[in-house]
């Protein structure tokens, strides 16, 4: 068996090829496995960073009105406005890091489905 | 037209006659990459040149003053080498006028159509063999990144956050071999390293969804477990933080701050994991069963 991880379709191809030719599909499918998982983490780590700063721009620019506003809303949860911010919060930015995992896949697969054209 | 890959333009400026006899012999030979041959006369020839090489036949110029323009529109072109090819019998004054202007040049006599091929492919694909030498050079000893500036230089500025268009494209030495190798080499190559990159983004997709899933669990566990010494204690911490305008605003930038370095930090765990799995040739069960 050549690669479990190649389509059977690949796999197929592949088995009749010379020694050389085979090592180099090889090489080619591994480089572009390395690749794709190296953007992908390249862009979820910028993704972080900006939320990141997004969070420190929105925390020093927190007027009175608007925190008092915040603790409103947080009130309406039935829990301290403190707790509820914290749980809270912290589910909204596990919501948005899934809605860019999703998005950066979403982007990727119209890529490769274009340059295989 | 040659389905090889072309590395370079070259534009060979020569009357009619002298291109159907010359122009034949212009391809790159025994090579896995080709040249693009463009023809033009020398009346015909522009002004600017947007062409690595440009070869100029002398036997097609009709005098002194038209030898004198062709050359100062070659030698204007900045980066352009010219080669300049000698009548059949070379005045002094001509051979004056290429020295001065051109980059080099070829005399008349024995095998002059294949001296003349044979230097217009040393100069065209001189800058594609060089490229290639230190590419495998570097491949051969493993150094990851290509270093093509001079220490001297200045430092680098940071790489770009955004991942540049030819990440996505099949790395140069890979192809390199394939188009050696030949027959259905190139496009199996190609096939693989697109299916590769498929693999690549489901195991980093489903292992990312993963974690998310896993730190939701642990917030829902903890929001179920909430003792009171538990509010007490997140209460006093938010309030004891002075730096903003409510402990409630304190307690979103502290959670968002723990989530996220979490998150960062589990990501390159995952990443490492995933690219230490390729190093080995090995894919986890479940996506060997899914490809």
């Amino acid at each position: 068996m050549v690669s479990p991880a190649l389509t059977p379709e690949l796999a197929e191809r592949v088995g009749r090829l010379s020694d050389e030719a085979l090592v180099l599909v090889l090489d080619a499918f591994r480089a572009g496995r390395r690749a794709e998982a190296e953007r992908i983490a390249a862009e979820l780590s910028a993704y972080v960073d900006d939320l990141l700063e997004e969070m420190e721009r929105t925390a020093e620019a927190v007027s009175p009105s608007l925190a008092a506003r915040m603790e409103e809303t947080y009130r309406g949860a039935g829990l301290s406005p403190v707790v509820a911010a914290h749980f809270g919060h912290a589910a909204d930015i596990l919501t948005r890091v899934r809605g860019r995992i999703r998005r950066l896949v979403r982007v990727a697969g119209a890529k490769a489905a274009g340059s295989e054209r | 037209m040659s389905s090889r890959p072309t590395v370079a333009q070259v534009l060979f400026v020569a009357a009619p006659s002298r291109q159907r006899e010359l122009a034949p012999h212009l391809r790159a030979d025994s090579m896995s990459v080709d040249y693009a041959l463009d023809l033009v006369t020398p009346a015909g020839l522009p002004e600017t040149l947007g062409w690595d090489v440009v070869v100029i036949d002398g036997e097609s110029l009709v005098d002194a003053r038209e030898r004198t323009r062709v050359l100062r529109i070659a030698a204007a072109g900045g980066f352009v080498t010219t080669l300049y090819v000698c009548s059949r019998l070379p005045f002094e004054d001509e051979m004056e006028q290429a020295l001065g202007c051109a980059d080099d040049f070829v005399y008349p006599g024995w095998a002059f159509p294949e001296r003349v091929a044979r230097r217009v492919q040393a100069i065209a694909l001189a800058p594609w063999r060089r490229s290639m030498a230190l590419r495998m050079r570097a491949e051969r000893d493993g150094d990851p990144k290509l270093r093509v500036l001079s220490p001297a230089e200045p430092a680098a500025a940071p790489p770009p956050r955004t991942p540049m268009r030819l990440d996505r494209a099949l790395p140069f030495v890979l192809a390199e071999r394939a188009w050696r190798i030949g027959g259905q080499t190139p496009e199996l190559v190609a096939r693989a390293f697109h299916e590769g990159r498929r693999l690549g983004v489901a195991a980093v997709k489903d292992r990312a969804e993963q974690l998310c899933d896993t730190l939701s669990d642990e917030l829902e566990r903890g929001l179920r477990a909430l003792s009171p010494e538990v509010v007490e204690e997140l209460e006093r911490d938010a309030a004891r933080d002075e730096a903003f305008a409510s402990p409630v605003v304190a307690a979103r930038y502290r959670t968002g701050l723990g989530v996220l370095e979490t998150v960062r930090a589990s990501m390159a765990s995952l990443v490492r994991d995933e690219l230490s799995a390729i190093e080995r040739h090995r894919a986890p069960a479940e996506e060997v069963e899914r490809w």
